[in-house]
């Protein structure tokens, strides 16, 4: 009973997997291989896992963030802007200060990346309680205010004049990220994937075993009570539009930490939407995530395969397969109701034949 | 008006008719008739199943047990569809309307008359439409949004749809809640003329001078019970009050009366929003219960929102010490801290709608009997919530008001309505030692053994120092409970009364005649709206 929503979510997950297959199928191609090379794409080899785990970090920090907000009934659809602003300021923290040492640079960096994503959810969490702007109007909207900031820090303020991109200079050898080299191969995975788990545990504990994590949930599950019983839904409000925001700040500070060493335009690409569906389809699941991220992950680096490996199939692919398992997943309580209520008959005529 | 077939002259009439929501009997072998061509009006207190026997009749709900037959013949619906083409109609308390649409469209949606294969015939649906027009009143410009009209001509818009689809009977769900005094004036025109034209109307309400300036007949319902029915101009309105509040409850044997002490909360000529509450002042003090009665509707939401900081108000009120602000708006972070001072000062709350108000439906039995007061009990150390401390301590609270659960971690809004409100008290009397138990309808729609121990356990609290306000339409309730009882209507104080003898604590006519004059309604008018227009 407990775990019957984790085993329809997966079942769920399975069934979009086989529409996806079938799919294929009906393009020309033999499911069975396209299932294979998938499967391999995406955790056949040292490198192949790499890259999957590697594009999945962010999805996680993303997906962390979303899930945050929404646990107080809150819809961040901004995770987008909050990365790049992340990604930026801290870019700029690691350009202004390049020789800082690495156990310094790394927290410092972490820092301006959170406390800036922090300050775009606050902006969200005003808007809403000062001005009455719903969140989700909000927060898309200021993406686009924080692309156009990016734009101005890129192009005309920290430029590499070298470079024939859109991209900042280098930030100083001290804050790049340890490399996973332990694992084979030669993928870009890096120490920010590991960051990325200990957070997912960490925000599992301070939901389930906190006071403010109970706050969160108490807002978004009974909001009357709790505006009864003293709580001040504006604050809490706040307070969870700007730990979701510095969450997203997270995703931004990390890849450019460990992988890209500079900003370039567009360097989010798309994770904070996707962090969405990671979010949702984790039922905002702080563990939840960190599976639908690694799902995520593994269907970019195998479908980047199929499209090498197979005639007919591109890399739109997994875009296709990503949108029909949130489709089925979405579609879940379809699914569980019947089953719920069929279980939950069973055990009340269990229970009047124990009281009878 | 002639009936163009023979019909029966009983136009709806329940047979021990029944419908169970879960363990909960919302109506319960209720057997009525109600004759053709009269206003009906069909009054009881919010919950007691109104609204759910007029679904009954409209195919929204199908019954348990007992049957339905209307204009004589036996009927059982597949669905409303079915209802509304045997000529019922029902107005729902909230509009259904698209707001984007012109009114004839909106009147025409479903039933559209069409002309040349597609062409929507607006021309004759207005000509139809007003050739069954029962009075003038009624008559729109056809071609204005909905969005453009005011809210009695939106529901003129709702009459309207009906009389278009030829409906016999109509229901309207409290048609005047969100209606002004002439609105009110001229919705009841257009129910006379549609009844003069043989329709049969039924009005859900619980304003009793609309009952007894309008209506035909009247027919209560009390916890899914039919109370008291009859003719309008034959009754006393004293006999509707009682069949309203009841004399279910038994007495719960001598007690004694309370001796008051300090002042724990104090209302000076308190005012909310435009009229629900007009220069209310009362006081309790400590070791003493006072309980408000009045009918649903008559400010005692205003009140309880008042003191929580919700609704902003006008005049003063004092709580266990502490001045709230009063003034035009609300700053909901500064309402919020005092409040969750009261709360740690010893304010307990059960609010009237404990699903959505005082209970977290989806989370554990054991996380809603300490939610708020984990701080105050030691289940916090750090900010980390002691799990093991939280789950002891609440199981003895839990068994201490004798609440039943399958497991601790079965969700709250699986449990009886009963059992829900047990744990409730347990948790907001249990929690610490409260100065003021401030309760709005602590019994309502619960089982006689839960009301039993509720009662027993304000009483309790306040032989040890207490304070309660208990806010009650249950009459009897406040009689067992009351020290003294302050009367409500229509948002003004109406009366004040106090305890006397064990046998007779109070006058219940006097009470009851509290509960409906002010409204605009003493005996004198209602003997003056006795002759027939």
């Amino acid at each position: 009973m407990r775990h019957l929503s984790s085993i329809v979510t997966i079942s769920a997950t399975l069934f979009g997997l086989l529409l996806a297959l079938l799919f294929t199928g009906a393009l020309g191609e033999n499911p069975f291989n396209v299932a294979q090379i998938l499967v391999m794409g995406a955790v056949g080899s040292p490198t192949s896992l790499g890259y999957s785990l590697f594009y999945a970090t962010p999805l996680i920090f993303t997906g962390l963030s979303v899930s945050w907000a929404l646990k107080a009934g809150l819809f961040n659809i901004g995770a987008e802007g909050q990365m790049t602003v992340g990604g930026v300021v801290m870019a700029v923290v690691g350009i202004l200060f390049p020789d800082v040492t690495p156990w310094l640079a790394w927290p410092l960096a972490f820092a301006a990346g959170f406390a800036s994503g922090a300050f775009w959810g606050w902006l969200v969490g005003w808007l809403k309680i000062q001005r009455g702007v719903h969140e989700v109007l909000g927060s898309i909207l200021l993406n686009f205010v924080s692309y156009g900031i990016a734009g101005l820090v890129i192009l005309n303020i920290f430029r590499n004049t070298q470079s024939a991109n859109p991209e900042t200079t280098e930030i100083g050898l001290g804050y790049r990220l340890t490399i996973l080299d332990w694992i084979g191969g030669t993928s870009p995975l890096n120490i920010a994937f590991v960051f990325a788990l200990i957070l997912a545990a960490i925000c599992d504990l301070i939901i389930r075993h906190t006071k403010m994590g109970l706050r969160l949930r108490w807002i978004g599950g009974a909001p009357d009570f709790a505006r009864r019983s003293g709580v001040s839904i504006t604050k809490e409000s706040i307070r969870a539009l700007m730990i979701s925001g510095g969450l997203a700040g997270l995703a931004g500070a990390s890849f450019v930490l460990g992988y890209m060493h500079k900003v370039r335009e567009g360097f989010s690409s798309g994770a904070g939407f996707v962090g969405i569906a990671v979010a949702l389809l984790g039922r905002t699941n702080a563990w939840g995530v960190v599976g639908a991220a690694l799902l995520f992950g593994g269907l970019q680096k195998g479908s980047l395969d199929l499209d090498i490996d197979t005639e007919k199939i591109s890399r739109d692919l997994a875009m296709v397969i990503q949108a029909l398992v949130v489709f089925s997943v979405a579609a879940r309580p379809v699914i569980e109701r019947p089953i719920r209520e069929w279980l939950e008959r069973r055990e009340t005529k269990k229970n009047d034949e124990v009281s009878v | 008006m002639i009936a163009d077939s023979p019909r029966s002259s009983i136009a709806v009439e329940f047979q021990g008719i029944s419908r169970s929501i879960g363990s909960c009997r919302a109506v319960d072998g209720v057997s009525a008739k109600f004759e053709t061509g009269k206003i009906h009006a069909i009054l009881g207190e919010n919950g007691a199943g109104k609204t759910t026997l007029m679904k009954l009749l409209f195919g929204l709900n199908n019954p348990s047990s007992g049957s339905l037959r209307v204009d004589g013949v036996d009927r059982k619906w597949r669905s409303p569809a079915d209802a509304i083409a045997s000529g019922l109609g029902m107005v729902q308390q909230h509009f259904t309307l698209v707001e984007t649409l012109s009114v004839i469209d909106n009147i025409m949606l479903g039933y559209e008359a069409i002309k040349f294969f597609c062409i929507l015939d607006r021309e004759s649906a207005i000509l139809d439409l007003e050739k069954n027009l029962p009075s003038k009143a009624l008559s729109l410009d056809w071609h204005r949004l909905v969005s453009d009209l005011s809210v009695g001509e939106k529901q003129k818009v709702e009459i309207l749809k009906l009389i278009a689809r030829k409906s016999k009977i109509l229901v309207l769900d409290e048609p005047t809640a969100v209606l002004s005094p002439q609105e009110t004036e001229s919705l009841f025109e257009i129910l006379k003329s549609l009844r003069d034209q043989g329709k049969t109307v039924f009005v859900i309400t619980h304003k009793l001078n609309e009952v007894f300036n309008h209506c035909d007949t009247w027919f209560v319902l009390r916890a899914g019970r039919a109370t008291g029915s009859g003719d309008v101009r034959t009754t006393n309105i004293d006999d509707v009050v009682r069949a309203m509040i009841g004399t279910t409850l038994a007495p719960m044997g001598s007690r004694t009366v309370g001796r008051p002490g300090m002042s724990m909360l104090k209302f000076s000529n308190v005012s909310v929003g435009v009229k629900q509450l007009r220069n209310v002042s009362f006081e309790v003090r400590a070791g003493e219960i006072l309980g408000i009665a009045g009918v649903d509707g008559s400010g005692q939401s205003e009140i309880v929102n008042a003191l929580l900081g919700l609704q902003a108000h006008a005049g003063q009120i004092e709580i266990l010490g502490t001045q709230l602000l009063s003034g035009e708006e609300i700053d909901p972070s500064r309402a919020a801290r005092i409040l969750e001072k009261l709360r740690s000062d010893g304010l307990a709350i059960v609010s009237e709608d404990r699903h959505t108000q005082s209970l977290w439906l989806d989370e554990s039995v054991e996380m809603n009997a300490a939610i708020g007061f984990e701080v105050q009990n030691g289940f916090v150390k750090r900010g980390w919530i002691l799990w093991a401390r939280w789950r002891a301590t609440v199981a003895k609270w839990l068994q201490n008001f004798d609440v039943r659960f399958l497991s601790i971690n079965i969700s709250a809004g699986r449990l009886s309505g009963g059992n829900q409100q047990k744990l409730i008290f347990a948790r907001e009397i249990l929690s610490r030692n409260p100065k003021l138990i401030v309760a709005h309808q602590p019994t309502r729609g619960v089982d006689f053994h839960a009301i039993r121990l509720i009662h027993e356990r304000i009483l309790a609290a306040r032989d040890s120092g207490c304070a309660a306000l208990i806010i009650s339409s249950e009459l009897d309730e406040l009689m067992i409970l009351a020290d003294r009882i302050v009367v409500l209507c229509a948002g003004r104080q109406t009366g004040e009364f106090s305890r006397k003898s064990d046998s007779e604590p109070f006058r219940r006519e006097e009470i009851g005649s509290a509960m409906t004059d002010a409204g605009g309604i003493s005996r004198n008018e209602i003997r003056l709206n006795e002759v027939p227009s």
